[in-house]
Order: C-alpha cells, then structure tokens, then sequence
C-alpha cells in the first residue's frame, strides 16, 4: 500500500506539468492584457510598456513558460500577483481555509444526510416515502444554487432575521452557505445510495443473513451498506473535487472569500501567475483527494487492496 | 432560425420602448422630500438652427439628484444600539494598501480614511484647503503650499514638508505605476522645501489644473518616517493623517480601523469604521436591510424603488463624472468620413435611450464634459435626432451602405440594450449593423487594436469636476490607442487641448473649454450616452454623509445618530 501510494504521488508531477502547460496556453492565447487592465484608464504609452517589460509579459510564449515552470518546480515558488504583489502562494493560502472549511462541512452533511436518505428510499422502495425522497433529490439536482441562496437569504436573514446574510463566521454564518453547497451532493448521494443498496438487498448474503435470523438494523448496517460504499465513496471523492473548485457562486452570493472567487476575480484581471497557481493548487487537491479515495477502497475491499498492490 | 426570430422579437420590444419613450418625454421624478440640487440637465434650444425643432420631440428629463441623504420620516429614526461603529459595505475587494499603488476604486475606498491630500473637494465639488491652509501660484508649472501646522500622522510623528516631498518623490517612481498617469506630471527634481511648513512643487509642463487633480489617492501625504524605517511593513500598515488609523485587512472579506484620537480635525465621531467586501449587489442591499451594514455603496436601478419605499433606509444619489460613448474608428473607412459619423449621430435618438435603458437611474450627457462637471457647455441642442437629416448627411457622405458594420459591445448589459436599440434606429436609415459582444478584458483589447468599426466605451472614472480628463485622455492624439481608442487624430483639436491644460483656470480656459466640446462635437469621434450616477443606500440614521461623483466614496466625517 506504501509503494502504491508512492507511485500515486509521483503521478502527480506530470499531471501538475499537463495542467499548468493547458492553463498557461489557454491563458497567453486568450486576449487581454494584465497590463492594461491592472493600471486603470489614462495610463501613457511609456508607462504601459515599461511595466510589460518589467514583469517579462514581452519575452517569447515559450521562454515564460519555461521561466514559470523552473520557479514552480525548483523554487516551489508560484510567482507574484500582477494585482496585489504578493506571492501567490499566499494568497491561496489566505484564501483555502475559508473554501475548506466550507467544502468540508459541506461535504460531511452532504455525506451524512445522502446516505440516511438514500438508504431510507432503498428499504422503502416503492412505498410512499420512497417516492417523497426521490421527488427531493430531483428537485435538489435541479435547482440552481445562486437562486436557492437568495431564497434562503430572504427568508431566514430578511424576513426572519435568524441568519446572517454574508460571510462566514460562527455556526450560524455557516448554516446557509453549507446548506446551499450541499445540497446537490446530499441530492445526488441519495440517489447513488439508493441505486447502489437496491443492487446490494438482491445478493445471496443478505438473503443469507435475513434468513439466519439478523435484525433488519443489523442487515441494512452490517451486510447492506458496507456493500454498496463503493459506489458511493466514488460519488463523495468525485463531488469535492466539484463542491472545491464549484464553491465560487455560494462564495459570491454569501460573500465569501474563497479560492472559487479568487479564481474568477484573477481570470478578469488576467492576473496570470494567480489563475495558474489556483488551477495547479485545486487540480493536486483533487487527485489527492481521489488517492484517498483509492486508498479507502482498499480498507473496505481488502479484493482490491491485493489486485492494485500487485497490479 | 429560432435564435434570429428571437433577436427580431427583442428587437421590436426595444424599437416600442424608444417610441412609447418619445411619447411620454416628462416623466414625473419621484418626490424625495429633501434639500435636493437639480443636475444641469437643459432645454434644448431651438435657436441654433435648422435641425433643432425635430430634437424638440425627444425633449429633456431632468433626474433629480440627492447627495445629502435625509430621512423619509424623521421620527422613524431608531439609531444603532451600539451606534459608533460604522460598518460600510462596498462592491469590489482592494488589491493594495499602498496609496502610490492605488489603480482602482476599491482602493482609494479602503485608504481614504487613513490618507488625505494638500487639498480636497466639499460637498458641493469646490476645492477646500485640507493639509495645506493656503497655496501661492508662483507661475505655470509652480505652486507653494503652506502646511498646516500640527497635523499629525498615526505613529506621532507632525507632518512637515519633508513628507510631502518624500510622498510625491515616492509618487514618481516605477513603482508608482498605477497613480502615475497623474503624478508623473510632477517634476521630482523641481520638490522644493522652503522651510518645515513651506513647500513648492513644480509640473514637468505648464498644467493649470494641476491643483484640480491633487485631491488624488496618488498625491496621499505619507509619513516618511513610517515608511523609510520598514517600508515593507508600512506597504501593508498605511500611515498617513487621516481620521482613522488602519488596524486589519483581511482579504476578500473586511478592512477594519479604529479613530485617532489625536486627528487635526478634532475626535472622529465614531469608534470603528468596518468596510466589507460584499460583491453581489442583491446581497449587498440584503446586509443593508438586515442592519447588518449602515452604508451600502455601488447600488443599481434594481434596489432603488426598494430604497425609496423602506422608512428605515435612506438613498443618496450622485452623478459621476463617467460618461459611456459608442465610438467609431476615425482612422478607418468609412469612419473617417466625418459626414457619415455625423450622420450616424442624426440617426440615432441618444437621449431616448438612456431613458429607456437606465429607467431614471443616469442622465443623458450630450458630450464628454458631463452635464455637472465645471464648464459643461450647455449651448447648443443636446441630441439631434432626425432621421431625414441623416439620411441627406449619409447621401452627402457617398458612403456604400451595403456592407454590414461591427457593434462591439463588452458583457455589460445596459449596454447591450443600448447596442441593441442603436441597432434598431440605424436600420431605419439603410445602415447594416451586427452585434458583437465580448468578456471584457478580451474587450478591452480588441478596442485598442485597429481593425474596429463602432464600439462602446466608457471614461472618466476619476470622478473630479474639472472637465480636463474627460477631454484630454481620450482624444488627444498622443493617447492613440491605448487612452484615445477612436483614434482620432486631429492638429487643431490636440492644439485646443494642449492650451487648455496649460491655462490657468478663468475666464479664458472657460470660453476655450466651450469651444472643444462645440468643435469635438462637429468632429463626432464618438456619439455620447449615459453619465452613469452613484447610488448610496444608508440606514436613517446616519449623518454626515454625502455621496460623491467617484464610486469610492468618503465615511470621514460620517456620525450615527444614538437611540431614542
């Protein structure tokens, strides 16, 4: 499992290489120019053209890549903010513990809240419940998260006056934005689950253990679920890579200052070095994320431990 | 096929909102039961000419403006339970703490209540005395400022005239990019201290509205000692003079002061100030309505009428000095042509779609020179829509119109609408248009380069009253392309402007201002549109405040009204 591990994380250099050589071409292909756009109107010719050259934007497409890559994988050093000068890596940092925060409790109510779901719909199949939960989820995946977090703001922070309207302080500032978030997952994950337990209630062993005698609690706990996680581990692994770097339109809404919204401001700005070490930094969480994921796989099918460590 | 028939649809509405605009021309303006100044909206008259009686049609519909907020119902007023701290929310987070880097709004909003200038602006736009008590015009590029005598700054130390000559050395560096287009008219060598409190600065050229640009984030007094000892640390701690002392800058989120007790100006009258980062402007309103901020800047249209009709809220109102234009490339045919640009202003009803787009929210300005700002020339008709005459002008112009021309337009709606309607109304005179709507720095780009035909812009972002960056940036010929995008080029007009800004302000630069916006708009580089207006919400209880043409606006002197 260590040598597994080992080789996952040495695949995370060429996938680091690939994403940053996409971002840096799609960024120098796309017009607008950082320059320009940092200084604000009334800016002379000389000046404009002093400051590209100083930040190197004159040099050949090839020459900064190559200057970029070397800092990134020599130095570890991201580079410096065109907008605000400070190091990039900073400002990721500044910004990561807000959307980790938020993914997390996000991800766990999502977790808790999909699976009771999803198992409560598969056990009831077909019968009235069922049905209630299944309409939910539909309308959860349906929903668009912008308008459902102005609905939720008018209620409970206008009309109401419980919850706050912006930010993210304290459990109450956290209760909507994670509300919004999660949703979808909570959404999707009752449905993987529900599809993933009916596959499971079908098998010989659980026909085996009802038949031996076990409590229903004790089936569903002990045989059912432990059975269909696959699946809906994947779900999970595969929704925060998605609520990580999908956090921007909550982010925006509640006012938040996450690594979403540090992105799409920097990509108007064509704040190059910013854009590029948020792209790497979400693209390594999220193939982190997924060897986690491998890795939990192994824990709960000790088949595939053996197959993979071989493999 | 489905795609055209919508865009004919829109189009269609957009053509029945111009007409059933033109039907009803004086809409009433709400009551707002206050000291109200009226905007320098116009008659247009009809003695100059020909053409005037069918302008007469679209008439004129002053907005009425509100800078000074006062409370709907007085005795509605609550006040805050912990009423001295002043937490304000704003629409855009700043990129830097550092005055001399300050290249946006958000910047100056989070530094104007650490830093002040030599001079400043009151409510009313006059230029009032503030670190300097008085100033001598020694002769075209010379001013000496008398300092006023025990300010201090937030370490303690007195602002001497050393300061102001370490700030604006400061402001004339490389690394002062951002506020360069200003300061790097200062000459550093010509600095000149004559005794503590005595202090000359020199322009590189002659520049008579040098002082009119001073009250600038840029040209910020900064303590020498503070930033000599560890510039680094001051970069992100800012030291000036202001009523309030920086205390924390959290990104995206909060900059957080606290009053200085030892201010010049006597005790600041609140605690705190908070400025929050709030960029959505329904969630922005919602904070407001919450109580959770007392002054929500950078409003729309969309949250006024639900100003107006909330007791416990207040609005201030303010024109900025930004006007949006549709310009056409002036190096390029047929847009060269200056008959065939002067026949696209006839066919297009400017006025009438503002109206239409903006609901009340901007007025139309007829030219660069916005209609509040110092020497806007009120003379002569302000939109000439005739489409007869445009027609004339366009046969005159032996343009072929049988190609299709650009409208390139960034993604920003109002304009968008207005593109579309332009559309519409050039149609009806025989002219081909398609529209092309592009991600703004893409956009911003594309109108600096050269293969253009008619595209929107807009100017004049500084939010000062002297008409001088409205004029000059964008049509003086050595700003082509990156400032002057029409790329117009024209001797007698860079002659004009040149005077203009080497002359003292008086009578002289007043009659030679009139005259560049009549020849300007002869010239027709561009056709004007909308001065946009600045639209503050506030609790009642505040006061003190009031709004400004810039989209920074200014919390200094702001108080908050206790509990009944």
């Amino acid at each position: 499992m260590l040598r597994y591990s080992i080789k996952r994380l040495l695949q995370l250099i060429p996938v680091a290489l690939g994403v940053s050589l996409i971002v840096f071409t799609l960024l120098h292909i796309s017009p607008g120019d950082p320059v320009k756009l940092m200084m604000g109107e009334n800016v002379s010719q000389e000046v404009l053209e002093r400051t590209r050259e100083a930040m190197g934007l004159n040099d050949p497409f090839v020459v900064q890549y190559l200057n970029y890559i070397k800092d990134v994988f020599l130095h570890f050093d991201l580079g410096e903010s065109y907008a605000t000068k400070q190091p990039v890596i900073e400002e990721i940092l500044k910004c990561f513990p807000s959307t980790l925060k938020l993914t997390l409790v996000s991800m766990a109510v999502a977790t808790v809240g999909g699976i009771l779901l999803g198992v409560l719909s598969a056990v009831n199949q077909n019968k009235g419940i069922d049905s209630v939960i299944n309409v939910l989820a539909l309308l959860g995946i349906s929903f668009p998260s912008f308008w459902l977090g102005l609905l939720l703001i008018l209620l409970f922070s206008v009309q109401l006056g419980w919850l706050p309207s912006s930010g993210l302080e304290g459990w109450k500032g956290m209760i909507l934005p994670c509300t919004v978030l999660s949703l979808q997952s909570i959404a999707s994950l009752t449905r993987m689950t529900r599809s993933s337990m009916l596959d499971v209630i079908r098998q010989d062993y659980v026909r085996t253990a009802k038949a031996k005698g076990l409590s229903a609690a004790a089936v569903i706990f002990f045989h059912e679920i432990k059975n269909a996680l696959i699946p809906i581990i994947t779900t999970i692994g595969m929704d925060f890579g998605s609520l990580l770097g999908g956090a921007v339109l909550c982010e925006t809404i509640f006012s938040i200052q996450g690594i979403g919204r540090l992105m799409v401001d920097s990509i108007k700005r064509r704040d190059y070095p910013v854009v590029q070490g948020c792209v790497i930094f979400i693209a390594l969480a999220c193939c982190l994320v997924n060897l986690a994921v491998d890795l939990l796989y192994m824990v709960i099918d000790p088949k595939l431990k053996k197959t993979k460590t071989e493999g | 096929m489905k795609k055209r028939a919508r865009r004919i649809l829109t189009l269609l509405l957009a053509a029945s909102m111009v007409l059933s605009m033109a039907g009803c021309q004086k809409r009433s303006n709400d009551d707002t039961a206050t000291s109200t100044e009226q905007s320098a909206g116009s008659d247009s008259s009809s003695s100059d000419g020909s053409d005037a009686a069918s302008t007469a049609e679209t008439g004129t519909d002053t907005i009425t403006f509100n800078r000074i907020p006062t409370p709907s119902d007085p005795t509605l007023v609550k006040g805050k339970a912990d009423n001295k701290d002043l937490v304000v929310a704003y629409n855009a987070d700043t990129t830097t703490l550092d005055p001399h880097c300050a290249g946006n709004s958000a910047a100056v909003n989070v530094l104007m209540p650490v830093m002040e200038q030599l001079v400043k602006y009151d409510e009313n736009g006059e230029l009032q005395p503030w670190l300097a008590e008085s100033w001598e015009v020694l002769d075209d590029h010379s001013w000496e400022f008398h300092l006023r005598k025990g300010v201090k700054f937030h370490n303690g130390e007195e602002m001497k005239a050393s300061d102001v000559v370490f700030s604006f050395t400061r402001a004339t560096t490389d690394y002062a990019a951002n506020v360069a287009y200003i300061m790097d008219m200062i000459d550093p060598d010509g600095l000149e201290i004559v005794d503590d409190y005595t202090v000359i600065v020199r322009t590189k050229v002659p520049f008579g509205a040098f002082l009119y640009y001073l009250p600038y984030i840029g040209a910020s007094i900064l303590s020498e000692k503070a930033y000599t000892e560890d510039e680094a640390y001051a970069i992100e701690h800012p030291v000036g003079t202001g009523p309030y002392v920086f205390q924390e800058y959290q990104k995206g989120e909060y900059t957080k002061y606290t009053k200085f007790d030892d201010y010049w100006g006597g005790e600041p009258a609140c605690d705190t100030l908070t400025i929050r980062v709030i960029p959505d402007n329904n969630t922005r309103y919602i904070a407001l309505e919450t109580g959770e901020v007392d002054i929500a800047v950078g409003l729309s249209v969309n949250e006024m009428t639900q100003l107006e009709n909330n007791p416990e809220l207040m609005m201030a109102t303010c024109p900025t000095t930004v006007f949006t234009t549709l310009n056409f490339n002036c190096a390029k045919a047929p847009f060269d042509n200056q008959t065939f640009r002067q026949a696209l202003d006839y066919a297009i009803n400017e006025e009438a779609i503002v109206q239409s787009v903006f609901r009340g929210s901007a007025q139309y300005t007829p030219g660069p020179v916005t209609p509040d700002s110092k020497y806007f020339y009120d003379g002569e008709p302000h939109c000439r829509y005739d489409v007869e005459k445009a027609k004339e002008l366009l046969e005159e112009s032996g343009v072929d119109l049988s190609q299709t021309f650009e409208i390139a337009v960034n993604e920003n709606q109002t304009r968008i609408d207005e593109a579309t309607i332009i559309q519409q109304q050039l149609a009806e005179v025989g002219i081909k248009t398609e529209i092309n709507v592009m991600e703004t720095a893409a956009y911003n780009e594309y109108i600096t380069g050269s293969d253009k035909d008619m595209f929107f812009n807009g100017w004049g972002a500084v939010g000062f009253p002297d008409p001088d960056n409205n004029v000059y940036g964008p049509l003086h010929s050595s700003g082509i392309p990156e400032n002057n995008v029409t790329d117009l080029s024209d001797p007698t007009l860079d002659d004009m402007l040149d005077r203009a800004r080497a002359l003292q302000d008086g009578d002289e630069r007043e009659q030679l201002l009139y005259d560049i916006q009549k020849y300007i708009r002869d010239l027709t580089p561009f056709v004007t549109f909308e001065n946009s207006t600045n639209i503050v919400g506030l609790q009642n209880y505040v006061e003190g405040f009031y709004a400004v043409p810039s989209s920074d606006q200014y919390y200094n002197f702001v108080s908050l009204v206790g509990q009944n």
